[in-house]
Protein backbone atom coordinates (compact mmCIF):
# COMPACT_ATOMS: atom_id res chain seq x y z
CA UNK A 1 0.00 0.00 0.00
CA UNK A 2 3.16 2.49 1.56
CA UNK A 3 4.69 1.60 -1.85
CA UNK A 4 1.49 1.61 -4.16
CA UNK A 5 0.72 5.16 -2.89
CA UNK A 6 4.91 6.22 -3.36
CA UNK A 7 4.83 4.88 -7.27
CA UNK A 8 2.01 6.92 -7.90
CA UNK A 9 3.00 9.61 -6.45
CA UNK A 10 6.36 9.78 -8.38
CA UNK A 11 4.20 8.24 -11.33
CA UNK A 12 2.15 11.31 -11.22
CA UNK A 13 4.87 13.88 -11.41
CA UNK A 14 6.22 11.73 -14.94
CA UNK A 15 3.06 11.50 -16.30
CA UNK A 16 2.27 15.46 -16.16
CA UNK A 17 6.12 16.03 -17.55
CA UNK A 18 5.22 13.74 -20.26
CA UNK A 19 1.79 14.69 -20.69
CA UNK A 20 3.78 18.33 -21.84
CA UNK A 21 6.33 16.30 -24.02
CA UNK A 22 3.72 14.63 -25.90
CA UNK A 23 1.56 18.00 -26.44
CA UNK A 24 4.28 19.06 -28.03
CA UNK A 25 4.89 16.37 -30.27
CA UNK A 26 1.55 16.10 -31.13
CA UNK A 27 1.13 19.51 -32.20
CA UNK A 28 4.53 19.80 -34.11
CA UNK A 29 6.04 16.83 -34.63
CA UNK A 30 8.75 18.33 -32.21
CA UNK A 31 10.81 16.59 -29.01
CA UNK A 32 11.01 19.01 -26.40
CA UNK A 33 14.66 18.71 -24.66
CA UNK A 34 13.90 21.46 -22.85
CA UNK A 35 11.37 20.46 -20.61
CA UNK A 36 12.84 19.38 -17.26
CA UNK A 37 14.71 22.97 -17.28
CA UNK A 38 11.12 24.65 -18.13
CA UNK A 39 9.90 22.87 -14.62
CA UNK A 40 12.36 23.92 -12.60
CA UNK A 41 12.44 27.48 -13.62
CA UNK A 42 8.79 27.19 -12.98
CA UNK A 43 9.00 25.53 -9.72
CA UNK A 44 12.02 28.55 -9.07
CA UNK A 45 9.54 31.16 -10.26
CA UNK A 46 6.60 29.53 -7.96
CA UNK A 47 9.37 29.76 -5.31
CA UNK A 48 9.75 33.68 -6.06
CA UNK A 49 5.78 34.26 -6.18
CA UNK A 50 5.72 33.22 -2.85
CA UNK A 51 8.30 34.99 -1.27
CA UNK A 52 6.49 38.44 -2.78
CA UNK A 53 3.61 37.15 -1.65
CA UNK A 54 4.64 36.60 1.68
CA UNK A 55 3.09 33.00 1.71
CA UNK A 56 0.13 34.88 2.31
CA UNK A 57 -2.21 34.16 -0.29
CA UNK A 58 -1.31 30.59 -1.93
CA UNK A 59 -4.01 31.36 -4.62
CA UNK A 60 -2.66 34.30 -5.91
CA UNK A 61 1.06 32.32 -5.93
CA UNK A 62 -0.75 29.60 -7.72
CA UNK A 63 -2.54 31.81 -10.15
CA UNK A 64 0.28 34.16 -10.94
CA UNK A 65 2.58 31.46 -11.53
CA UNK A 66 -0.15 29.18 -13.75
CA UNK A 67 -0.25 33.14 -16.18
CA UNK A 68 3.47 33.30 -16.00
CA UNK A 69 3.86 29.72 -17.43
CA UNK A 70 1.46 29.90 -19.71
CA UNK A 71 2.78 32.99 -21.11
CA UNK A 72 6.23 31.85 -21.22
CA UNK A 73 4.77 28.83 -23.20
CA UNK A 74 3.18 31.01 -25.94
CA UNK A 75 6.58 33.18 -25.87
CA UNK A 76 9.00 30.31 -26.82
CA UNK A 77 6.68 29.44 -29.43
CA UNK A 78 6.74 32.92 -31.16
CA UNK A 79 9.85 34.00 -30.26
CA UNK A 80 11.52 30.88 -31.01
CA UNK A 81 9.76 27.94 -32.79
CA UNK A 82 7.25 29.87 -34.89
CA UNK A 83 10.27 31.21 -36.91
CA UNK A 84 11.57 27.07 -37.33
CA UNK A 85 8.23 26.77 -39.99
CA UNK A 86 9.72 24.38 -43.10
CA UNK A 87 12.80 23.54 -41.09
CA UNK A 88 13.32 19.70 -40.38
CA UNK A 89 12.34 18.90 -36.85
CA UNK A 90 15.92 18.19 -35.74
CA UNK A 91 16.56 21.97 -36.25
CA UNK A 92 14.07 22.17 -33.78
CA UNK A 93 14.88 19.43 -31.65
CA UNK A 94 17.96 21.52 -31.37
CA UNK A 95 16.72 24.56 -30.67
CA UNK A 96 14.95 23.32 -27.63
CA UNK A 97 18.66 21.69 -26.21
CA UNK A 98 19.77 25.32 -26.68
CA UNK A 99 16.63 26.70 -24.59
CA UNK A 100 17.06 24.15 -22.08
CA UNK A 101 21.22 25.57 -21.64
CA UNK A 102 19.44 29.19 -21.37
CA UNK A 103 16.73 28.33 -19.02
CA UNK A 104 19.69 26.49 -16.43
CA UNK A 105 21.81 29.48 -16.99
CA UNK A 106 18.69 31.75 -15.67
CA UNK A 107 18.40 29.44 -12.69
CA UNK A 108 22.42 30.53 -12.20
CA UNK A 109 21.58 34.04 -12.99
CA UNK A 110 18.93 34.70 -11.28
CA UNK A 111 18.71 32.65 -8.16
CA UNK A 112 21.97 32.04 -7.57
CA UNK A 113 21.50 28.38 -8.19
CA UNK A 114 20.23 28.38 -4.60
CA UNK A 115 19.05 25.56 -3.13
CA UNK A 116 15.57 25.57 -2.31
CA UNK A 117 12.31 23.57 -1.56
CA UNK A 118 8.53 24.58 -1.92
CA UNK A 119 6.59 24.36 1.40
CA UNK A 120 2.74 23.50 0.10
CA UNK A 121 1.05 22.36 3.96
CA UNK A 122 2.53 19.44 4.48
CA UNK A 123 0.66 16.99 6.94
CA UNK A 124 0.46 13.74 7.85
CA UNK A 125 -2.66 12.46 6.95
CA UNK A 126 -1.95 8.74 7.93
CA UNK A 127 0.73 6.59 8.88
CA UNK A 128 1.19 2.96 7.51
CA UNK A 129 1.98 0.42 10.27
CA UNK A 130 5.35 0.10 8.42
CA UNK A 131 6.46 3.57 9.11
CA UNK A 132 5.38 5.70 5.92
CA UNK A 133 3.19 8.42 5.67
CA UNK A 134 0.28 9.57 3.26
CA UNK A 135 1.09 13.63 3.76
CA UNK A 136 -1.12 16.32 1.93
CA UNK A 137 1.56 16.80 -0.54
CA UNK A 138 1.02 12.78 -1.48
CA UNK A 139 -2.44 13.77 -2.26
CA UNK A 140 -2.42 17.09 -3.62
CA UNK A 141 0.44 15.58 -6.55
CA UNK A 142 -1.96 13.02 -7.27
CA UNK A 143 -4.96 15.26 -7.34
CA UNK A 144 -3.29 17.27 -9.63
CA UNK A 145 -2.50 14.64 -11.71
CA UNK A 146 -6.03 13.66 -11.96
CA UNK A 147 -7.71 16.95 -12.27
CA UNK A 148 -5.48 18.00 -14.95
CA UNK A 149 -5.58 14.98 -17.04
CA UNK A 150 -9.40 14.69 -17.12
CA UNK A 151 -9.35 18.19 -18.04
CA UNK A 152 -7.46 17.52 -20.99
CA UNK A 153 -9.01 14.34 -21.89
CA UNK A 154 -12.25 16.44 -21.74
CA UNK A 155 -11.30 19.40 -23.84
CA UNK A 156 -9.68 16.99 -26.30
CA UNK A 157 -12.76 14.70 -26.85
CA UNK A 158 -15.30 17.54 -26.22
CA UNK A 159 -14.35 21.28 -26.86
CA UNK A 160 -14.48 22.49 -30.30
CA UNK A 161 -10.50 23.91 -29.87
CA UNK A 162 -9.89 20.16 -28.60
CA UNK A 163 -10.99 18.99 -31.90
CA UNK A 164 -9.25 21.49 -34.15
CA UNK A 165 -6.11 20.58 -31.70
CA UNK A 166 -6.41 17.13 -32.94
CA UNK A 167 -7.16 17.90 -36.45
CA UNK A 168 -4.14 20.72 -36.94
CA UNK A 169 -1.92 17.99 -35.31
CA UNK A 170 -3.34 15.31 -37.83
CA UNK A 171 -3.31 17.62 -41.04
CA UNK A 172 -2.34 21.01 -40.22
CA UNK A 173 -2.96 22.36 -43.95
CA UNK A 174 -6.26 21.19 -43.94
CA UNK A 175 -7.25 22.60 -40.50
CA UNK A 176 -5.86 25.47 -42.55
CA UNK A 177 -8.43 25.18 -45.21
CA UNK A 178 -10.63 24.57 -42.88
CA UNK A 179 -10.28 28.19 -40.88
CA UNK A 180 -8.61 27.70 -38.24
CA UNK A 181 -5.27 29.73 -37.64
CA UNK A 182 -2.80 26.72 -36.88
CA UNK A 183 -0.16 29.26 -35.48
CA UNK A 184 -2.73 29.43 -32.32
CA UNK A 185 -3.27 25.87 -31.84
CA UNK A 186 0.58 25.92 -31.40
CA UNK A 187 0.66 28.65 -29.19
CA UNK A 188 -1.83 26.85 -27.30
CA UNK A 189 0.42 23.59 -27.56
CA UNK A 190 3.39 25.76 -25.66
CA UNK A 191 1.29 27.74 -23.27
CA UNK A 192 -0.21 23.82 -22.50
CA UNK A 193 3.01 22.19 -21.74
CA UNK A 194 5.25 25.07 -19.85
CA UNK A 195 2.02 25.18 -17.81
CA UNK A 196 2.04 21.39 -17.11
CA UNK A 197 5.66 20.93 -16.68
CA UNK A 198 5.45 24.32 -14.04
CA UNK A 199 3.01 22.45 -12.37
CA UNK A 200 5.16 19.09 -12.13
CA UNK A 201 8.32 21.29 -11.04
CA UNK A 202 6.18 22.80 -8.05
CA UNK A 203 4.99 19.18 -7.18
CA UNK A 204 8.38 17.98 -7.73
CA UNK A 205 10.12 21.07 -5.76
CA UNK A 206 7.53 20.49 -2.76
CA UNK A 207 8.86 17.25 -1.92
CA UNK A 208 12.19 17.25 -2.34
CA UNK A 209 14.87 20.73 -3.01
CA UNK A 210 14.86 22.21 -6.28
CA UNK A 211 18.65 22.57 -7.57
CA UNK A 212 20.07 23.40 -11.40
CA UNK A 213 20.59 19.45 -11.07
CA UNK A 214 16.85 19.21 -10.94
CA UNK A 215 16.42 19.64 -14.31
CA UNK A 216 17.65 15.90 -15.03
CA UNK A 217 13.38 14.89 -14.12
CA UNK A 218 13.12 15.94 -17.24
CA UNK A 219 14.42 12.76 -18.73
CA UNK A 220 12.06 10.73 -16.92
CA UNK A 221 9.48 12.47 -18.50
CA UNK A 222 10.76 12.01 -21.66
CA UNK A 223 11.11 8.71 -20.98
CA UNK A 224 7.95 7.94 -20.24
CA UNK A 225 6.37 9.91 -22.94
CA UNK A 226 8.48 7.14 -25.46
CA UNK A 227 7.64 4.25 -22.93
CA UNK A 228 3.88 5.38 -23.83
CA UNK A 229 3.83 6.45 -27.08
CA UNK A 230 5.43 10.08 -27.99
CA UNK A 231 1.78 11.13 -29.49
CA UNK A 232 -0.43 9.51 -26.61
CA UNK A 233 -1.71 11.07 -23.64
CA UNK A 234 -2.80 7.89 -22.41
CA UNK A 235 0.69 6.76 -22.94
CA UNK A 236 1.97 9.69 -20.86
CA UNK A 237 0.10 7.73 -18.00
CA UNK A 238 1.06 4.38 -18.47
CA UNK A 239 4.35 5.03 -19.04
CA UNK A 240 4.89 7.99 -16.15
CA UNK A 241 3.68 5.26 -13.75
CA UNK A 242 5.84 2.13 -15.61
CA UNK A 243 8.97 4.53 -15.20
CA UNK A 244 8.11 5.67 -11.50
CA UNK A 245 7.70 1.99 -10.60
CA UNK A 246 10.75 0.40 -12.13
CA UNK A 247 12.70 3.49 -10.49
CA UNK A 248 11.53 2.89 -7.25
CA UNK A 249 11.06 -0.92 -7.17
CA UNK A 250 15.19 -0.57 -7.90
CA UNK A 251 15.99 2.30 -4.93
CA UNK A 252 14.08 -0.46 -2.94
CA UNK A 253 15.01 -3.77 -3.44
CA UNK A 254 18.19 -3.07 -5.61
CA UNK A 255 20.23 -0.25 -4.78
CA UNK A 256 19.09 3.23 -4.46
CA UNK A 257 22.39 4.42 -6.13
CA UNK A 258 21.47 2.45 -8.92
CA UNK A 259 17.51 4.14 -9.42
CA UNK A 260 19.00 7.19 -11.31
CA UNK A 261 20.30 5.72 -14.12
CA UNK A 262 16.74 3.35 -14.58
CA UNK A 263 15.15 5.91 -16.89
CA UNK A 264 17.89 6.09 -18.91
CA UNK A 265 18.02 1.85 -18.83
CA UNK A 266 14.55 2.02 -19.99
CA UNK A 267 15.02 4.47 -22.62
CA UNK A 268 17.61 2.53 -24.35
CA UNK A 269 15.41 -0.74 -24.07
CA UNK A 270 12.42 1.24 -25.44
CA UNK A 271 14.08 2.78 -28.20
CA UNK A 272 15.76 -0.75 -29.47
CA UNK A 273 12.56 -2.79 -28.84
CA UNK A 274 9.41 -0.78 -29.66
CA UNK A 275 10.84 3.11 -30.71
CA UNK A 276 7.36 3.97 -31.31
CA UNK A 277 5.92 3.12 -27.47
CA UNK A 278 2.86 1.03 -25.98
CA UNK A 279 0.63 3.56 -27.21
CA UNK A 280 1.92 5.49 -30.04
CA UNK A 281 1.48 4.83 -33.97
CA UNK A 282 4.53 3.12 -36.10
CA UNK A 283 3.95 5.52 -39.21
CA UNK A 284 4.36 8.50 -36.49
CA UNK A 285 8.03 8.04 -36.53
CA UNK A 286 9.18 8.53 -39.98
CA UNK A 287 8.40 11.96 -39.42
CA UNK A 288 10.79 12.29 -36.24
CA UNK B 1 -14.26 34.80 -75.70
CA UNK B 2 -15.34 35.57 -72.43
CA UNK B 3 -17.85 34.06 -69.48
CA UNK B 4 -21.17 34.47 -70.28
CA UNK B 5 -22.15 36.58 -66.93
CA UNK B 6 -18.89 38.97 -67.96
CA UNK B 7 -21.22 42.13 -67.57
CA UNK B 8 -20.50 42.64 -63.23
CA UNK B 9 -17.11 42.11 -62.52
CA UNK B 10 -16.50 38.81 -61.64
CA UNK B 11 -16.67 36.80 -58.24
CA UNK B 12 -12.62 35.13 -58.55
CA UNK B 13 -10.75 36.64 -60.67
CA UNK B 14 -7.13 35.34 -61.97
CA UNK B 15 -4.42 36.83 -63.89
CA UNK B 16 -1.39 35.65 -65.51
CA UNK B 17 -0.77 33.36 -62.24
CA UNK B 18 2.49 31.84 -62.18
CA UNK B 19 3.09 29.17 -59.25
CA UNK B 20 7.04 28.06 -58.75
CA UNK B 21 7.80 24.90 -56.56
CA UNK B 22 11.22 24.72 -55.02
CA UNK B 23 12.34 28.08 -56.27
CA UNK B 24 13.07 25.71 -59.90
CA UNK B 25 10.11 23.75 -60.89
CA UNK B 26 7.48 26.24 -62.74
CA UNK B 27 3.78 24.14 -62.64
CA UNK B 28 1.48 27.24 -63.89
CA UNK B 29 2.87 29.51 -66.40
CA UNK B 30 0.52 32.43 -66.80
CA UNK B 31 -3.06 31.37 -66.40
CA UNK B 32 -6.02 33.49 -66.15
CA UNK B 33 -9.40 32.78 -65.29
CA UNK B 34 -12.84 34.03 -63.84
CA UNK B 35 -15.65 31.92 -62.40
CA UNK B 36 -19.00 34.42 -61.39
CA UNK B 37 -21.21 34.64 -58.85
CA UNK B 38 -23.40 31.47 -58.81
CA UNK B 39 -21.89 30.10 -61.55
CA UNK B 40 -19.60 26.44 -61.87
CA UNK B 41 -16.98 26.70 -64.42
CA UNK B 42 -14.93 23.39 -64.95
CA UNK B 43 -11.05 23.05 -65.23
CA UNK B 44 -9.77 20.13 -67.11
CA UNK B 45 -6.97 18.89 -68.33
CA UNK B 46 -4.08 15.92 -67.87
CA UNK B 47 -1.63 14.46 -65.37
CA UNK B 48 0.76 17.30 -64.23
CA UNK B 49 -1.23 19.90 -66.27
CA UNK B 50 -0.92 22.21 -63.03
CA UNK B 51 -5.08 22.14 -61.73
CA UNK B 52 -4.50 21.03 -58.60
CA UNK B 53 -1.24 23.48 -58.60
CA UNK B 54 -3.73 26.30 -59.71
CA UNK B 55 -6.13 25.34 -56.88
CA UNK B 56 -3.90 25.61 -54.48
CA UNK B 57 -2.78 29.01 -55.02
CA UNK B 58 -5.90 30.57 -54.69
CA UNK B 59 -6.76 27.84 -51.94
CA UNK B 60 -3.47 29.76 -50.21
CA UNK B 61 0.08 27.98 -48.82
CA UNK B 62 1.44 26.97 -45.83
CA UNK B 63 4.68 28.83 -44.81
CA UNK B 64 6.27 25.52 -44.42
CA UNK B 65 5.29 24.71 -48.25
CA UNK B 66 7.98 25.29 -50.54
CA UNK B 67 6.14 26.64 -53.54
CA UNK B 68 5.11 30.57 -54.74
CA UNK B 69 2.91 32.09 -56.43
CA UNK B 70 5.80 34.49 -58.74
CA UNK B 71 3.28 36.55 -60.67
CA UNK B 72 -0.22 37.38 -61.57
CA UNK B 73 -2.68 38.24 -59.42
CA UNK B 74 -5.88 36.64 -57.76
CA UNK B 75 -9.14 38.35 -56.57
CA UNK B 76 -12.18 37.47 -54.77
CA UNK B 77 -15.18 40.04 -54.19
CA UNK B 78 -12.14 42.46 -55.70
CA UNK B 79 -9.77 41.91 -52.66
CA UNK B 80 -6.64 40.06 -53.52
CA UNK B 81 -5.84 36.59 -51.96
CA UNK B 82 -2.03 35.96 -53.47
CA UNK B 83 0.09 35.57 -50.16
CA UNK B 84 -3.01 35.14 -47.64
CA UNK B 85 -2.86 32.09 -45.68
CA UNK B 86 -5.19 29.01 -45.72
CA UNK B 87 -7.07 30.06 -42.39
CA UNK B 88 -7.63 33.73 -43.95
CA UNK B 89 -8.65 32.75 -47.30
CA UNK B 90 -11.19 30.35 -45.90
CA UNK B 91 -12.54 32.30 -44.06
CA UNK B 92 -13.27 34.69 -46.75
CA UNK B 93 -15.29 32.32 -48.37
CA UNK B 94 -12.83 30.41 -50.81
CA UNK B 95 -13.19 26.61 -49.26
CA UNK B 96 -11.34 23.95 -50.94
CA UNK B 97 -11.99 20.19 -51.76
CA UNK B 98 -8.54 19.03 -51.61
CA UNK B 99 -7.70 15.93 -53.85
CA UNK B 100 -5.65 14.40 -51.77
CA UNK B 101 -6.15 14.09 -47.54
CA UNK B 102 -9.16 16.39 -47.79
CA UNK B 103 -10.72 14.74 -43.74
CA UNK B 104 -9.14 14.30 -40.61
CA UNK B 105 -8.68 10.35 -40.93
CA UNK B 106 -8.34 9.82 -37.63
CA UNK B 107 -11.38 11.68 -36.14
CA UNK B 108 -14.71 10.65 -36.45
CA UNK B 109 -17.31 11.56 -39.55
CA UNK B 110 -19.43 13.37 -36.14
CA UNK B 111 -16.00 15.08 -35.34
CA UNK B 112 -14.71 16.07 -38.66
CA UNK B 113 -18.37 17.29 -39.81
CA UNK B 114 -17.95 19.19 -36.39
CA UNK B 115 -14.64 20.99 -37.03
CA UNK B 116 -15.75 24.28 -36.80
CA UNK B 117 -19.50 23.74 -35.83
CA UNK B 118 -20.64 27.25 -34.08
CA UNK B 119 -24.20 27.53 -32.56
CA UNK B 120 -25.24 29.24 -35.91
CA UNK B 121 -23.80 26.86 -38.46
CA UNK B 122 -25.96 24.12 -36.91
CA UNK B 123 -28.53 24.11 -39.48
CA UNK B 124 -25.92 23.94 -42.21
CA UNK B 125 -24.68 21.02 -40.80
CA UNK B 126 -28.52 19.47 -40.93
CA UNK B 127 -28.63 20.46 -44.62
CA UNK B 128 -25.34 18.08 -44.84
CA UNK B 129 -27.03 15.58 -43.85
CA UNK B 130 -30.18 16.26 -46.01
CA UNK B 131 -27.59 16.32 -49.28
CA UNK B 132 -25.76 13.23 -48.20
CA UNK B 133 -28.55 10.88 -46.42
CA UNK B 134 -25.40 8.38 -46.03
CA UNK B 135 -23.37 10.30 -43.93
CA UNK B 136 -26.07 10.42 -41.39
CA UNK B 137 -25.65 6.41 -40.97
CA UNK B 138 -22.32 6.81 -39.93
CA UNK B 139 -21.63 9.48 -37.65
CA UNK B 140 -19.23 7.85 -35.17
CA UNK B 141 -17.29 5.49 -37.66
CA UNK B 142 -13.32 6.54 -37.80
CA UNK B 143 -13.45 8.34 -41.03
CA UNK B 144 -10.32 6.63 -42.25
CA UNK B 145 -12.49 3.85 -42.82
CA UNK B 146 -15.16 5.05 -45.08
CA UNK B 147 -15.54 4.25 -48.73
CA UNK B 148 -14.33 6.30 -50.75
CA UNK B 149 -17.82 7.99 -52.32
CA UNK B 150 -18.35 8.84 -48.54
CA UNK B 151 -15.01 10.25 -48.15
CA UNK B 152 -15.88 12.84 -51.02
CA UNK B 153 -19.54 13.77 -49.29
CA UNK B 154 -17.71 13.96 -45.77
CA UNK B 155 -14.87 16.42 -47.42
CA UNK B 156 -18.06 18.39 -49.09
CA UNK B 157 -19.65 18.53 -46.03
CA UNK B 158 -17.03 19.80 -44.31
CA UNK B 159 -16.43 22.25 -46.69
CA UNK B 160 -20.12 24.05 -46.41
CA UNK B 161 -19.69 23.86 -43.04
CA UNK B 162 -17.45 26.82 -43.44
CA UNK B 163 -20.08 28.84 -45.35
CA UNK B 164 -18.60 29.12 -48.54
CA UNK B 165 -18.91 31.67 -51.08
CA UNK B 166 -16.79 29.96 -53.80
CA UNK B 167 -16.41 25.94 -53.48
CA UNK B 168 -13.09 24.66 -55.43
CA UNK B 169 -13.30 21.15 -55.56
CA UNK B 170 -10.41 19.25 -56.85
CA UNK B 171 -10.70 16.31 -59.00
CA UNK B 172 -13.74 14.51 -57.21
CA UNK B 173 -14.09 11.46 -59.33
CA UNK B 174 -10.62 10.60 -58.08
CA UNK B 175 -10.62 6.54 -57.38
CA UNK B 176 -14.82 6.82 -57.75
CA UNK B 177 -16.79 4.45 -59.77
CA UNK B 178 -18.33 6.14 -62.54
CA UNK B 179 -21.87 6.16 -61.19
CA UNK B 180 -20.88 7.80 -57.49
CA UNK B 181 -18.75 10.31 -59.61
CA UNK B 182 -22.18 11.08 -61.13
CA UNK B 183 -24.35 11.03 -58.42
CA UNK B 184 -21.76 13.50 -56.77
CA UNK B 185 -21.94 15.91 -59.43
CA UNK B 186 -25.72 15.77 -59.30
CA UNK B 187 -25.83 16.68 -55.69
CA UNK B 188 -23.12 19.54 -56.63
CA UNK B 189 -25.37 20.92 -59.61
CA UNK B 190 -28.24 20.51 -56.57
CA UNK B 191 -26.10 22.70 -54.32
CA UNK B 192 -25.53 25.00 -56.91
CA UNK B 193 -29.06 25.88 -57.93
CA UNK B 194 -30.37 25.81 -54.41
CA UNK B 195 -27.75 28.01 -52.34
CA UNK B 196 -26.33 29.81 -55.56
CA UNK B 197 -23.18 29.16 -54.15
CA UNK B 198 -20.47 29.57 -57.04
CA UNK B 199 -18.21 26.43 -58.08
CA UNK B 200 -14.75 25.83 -59.72
CA UNK B 201 -14.67 22.28 -60.32
CA UNK B 202 -11.04 20.80 -61.46
CA UNK B 203 -11.59 17.27 -63.28
CA UNK B 204 -9.42 14.71 -65.55
CA UNK B 205 -12.97 13.07 -66.19
CA UNK B 206 -13.66 16.04 -68.80
CA UNK B 207 -17.36 14.64 -69.52
CA UNK B 208 -18.68 14.57 -66.19
CA UNK B 209 -17.38 18.33 -65.33
CA UNK B 210 -18.38 19.55 -68.93
CA UNK B 211 -21.56 18.35 -68.41
CA UNK B 212 -22.85 20.19 -65.16
CA UNK B 213 -20.55 23.58 -65.62
CA UNK B 214 -21.63 26.31 -67.80
CA UNK B 215 -18.11 27.58 -68.58
CA UNK B 216 -14.99 25.48 -68.95
CA UNK B 217 -11.19 25.96 -69.51
CA UNK B 218 -9.14 23.38 -70.68
CA UNK B 219 -5.29 23.42 -68.89
CA UNK B 220 -2.19 21.67 -70.49
CA UNK B 221 1.71 21.93 -69.35
CA UNK B 222 0.41 24.62 -66.76
CA UNK B 223 -1.44 27.10 -69.71
CA UNK B 224 -5.05 27.56 -70.78
CA UNK B 225 -5.06 25.81 -74.33
CA UNK B 226 -8.97 25.61 -74.36
CA UNK B 227 -11.64 28.27 -73.26
CA UNK B 228 -15.32 28.57 -73.41
CA UNK B 229 -19.39 27.77 -72.80
CA UNK B 230 -19.12 23.81 -71.93
CA UNK B 231 -21.76 23.65 -74.70
CA UNK B 232 -18.78 24.77 -77.36
CA UNK B 233 -16.18 22.87 -75.82
CA UNK B 234 -18.08 19.35 -76.06
CA UNK B 235 -18.15 20.23 -79.36
CA UNK B 236 -14.92 21.26 -80.29
CA UNK B 237 -13.36 18.46 -82.73
CA UNK B 238 -9.69 18.26 -80.14
CA UNK B 239 -11.34 18.49 -76.76
CA UNK B 240 -14.01 15.30 -78.16
CA UNK B 241 -10.91 13.45 -79.17
CA UNK B 242 -8.37 14.06 -76.54
CA UNK B 243 -10.44 14.85 -73.77
CA UNK B 244 -13.97 13.04 -74.13
CA UNK B 245 -12.70 9.61 -75.19
CA UNK B 246 -12.51 10.07 -79.13
CA UNK B 247 -14.74 10.49 -81.76
CA UNK B 248 -16.38 7.53 -83.07
CA UNK B 249 -14.58 5.30 -85.73
CA UNK B 250 -11.47 7.32 -85.92
CA UNK B 251 -8.18 6.56 -84.32
CA UNK B 252 -5.48 9.20 -83.49
CA UNK B 253 -2.24 8.98 -85.19
CA UNK B 254 1.23 10.59 -84.63
CA UNK B 255 -0.08 13.15 -87.10
CA UNK B 256 -3.17 14.22 -85.63
CA UNK B 257 -1.48 14.80 -82.56
CA UNK B 258 1.08 17.02 -84.07
CA UNK B 259 -1.69 19.06 -85.66
CA UNK B 260 -3.30 18.79 -82.26
CA UNK B 261 0.11 20.45 -80.59
CA UNK B 262 -0.23 23.32 -83.08
CA UNK B 263 -3.21 24.01 -82.89
CA UNK B 264 -2.73 24.42 -78.80
CA UNK B 265 0.06 26.59 -79.63
CA UNK B 266 -2.06 29.05 -81.41
CA UNK B 267 -4.42 28.96 -78.40
CA UNK B 268 -2.19 29.36 -75.57
N1 LIG C 1 4.99 19.59 -54.23
C1 LIG C 1 5.50 19.66 -55.47
N2 LIG C 1 6.81 19.85 -55.63
C2 LIG C 1 7.33 19.93 -56.89
N3 LIG C 1 6.62 19.83 -58.00
C3 LIG C 1 5.31 19.63 -57.91
C4 LIG C 1 4.67 19.53 -56.62
N4 LIG C 1 3.36 19.35 -56.83
C5 LIG C 1 3.18 19.33 -58.16
N5 LIG C 1 4.35 19.49 -58.81
C6 LIG C 1 4.53 19.55 -60.27
O1 LIG C 1 3.69 20.55 -60.79
C7 LIG C 1 3.11 20.12 -62.02
C8 LIG C 1 1.61 20.29 -61.95
O2 LIG C 1 1.10 19.42 -60.97
P1 LIG C 1 -0.42 19.44 -60.53
O3 LIG C 1 -0.54 18.55 -59.36
O4 LIG C 1 -0.87 20.83 -60.38
O5 LIG C 1 -1.13 18.77 -61.79
P2 LIG C 1 -2.63 18.30 -61.96
O6 LIG C 1 -3.14 18.97 -63.16
O7 LIG C 1 -3.40 18.50 -60.72
O8 LIG C 1 -2.45 16.75 -62.24
P3 LIG C 1 -3.36 15.52 -61.81
O9 LIG C 1 -4.47 15.46 -62.80
O10 LIG C 1 -2.46 14.33 -61.93
O11 LIG C 1 -3.82 15.75 -60.41
C9 LIG C 1 3.56 18.69 -62.23
O12 LIG C 1 4.59 18.70 -63.18
C10 LIG C 1 4.07 18.25 -60.89
O13 LIG C 1 5.14 17.36 -61.05
MG1 LIG D 1 -4.38 17.28 -59.46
Amino acid sequence: MELLVSILVLGATHALLAAGIVIVYKASRIVNFAHGELAIVGAYVFYSAGLITHGQSLLLTVLATAAISALFGVAIYVALMRRLVGQPTFVAAMVTIGLAIILKAAIVVFWQSKSVGINLTRQTLYSFPSGGRLTSVDVITIGCCIVFFAALFAFFRHTRLGRQFRGAAENPLLASQRQVNVNLILALAWATAVFSATLAGVLFGSRSMLSPQSTIIGLSGLTAALVGGLDSLRGAVIGGMLVAAATYLTARLIDPALSEAVPFAILLTVMIWRPWGIYGTPEELNRV
Amino acid sequence: MSPPMARSSPLLEVRQLEVVYNHVATAVQGVSLEVADRQIVAMIGTNGAGKTTTLRAISGFLPAEDVAITDGTISFDKRPLAGRLPHDISRRGVVLVPERSKLFDTLTVQENLHFNVTRRRREIRDKVFDYFPRLGERTSQTAGLLSGGEKQMLAIGMSLVCEPKLLLVDELSLGLAPIVTEEIMGILQNINRQLGLAMLIVEQNAAAALRVASFGYVLEGGRVVFKGPCAQLMEHQDIKEFYLGGAEGKTRSYRDLRQYARKRRWWG
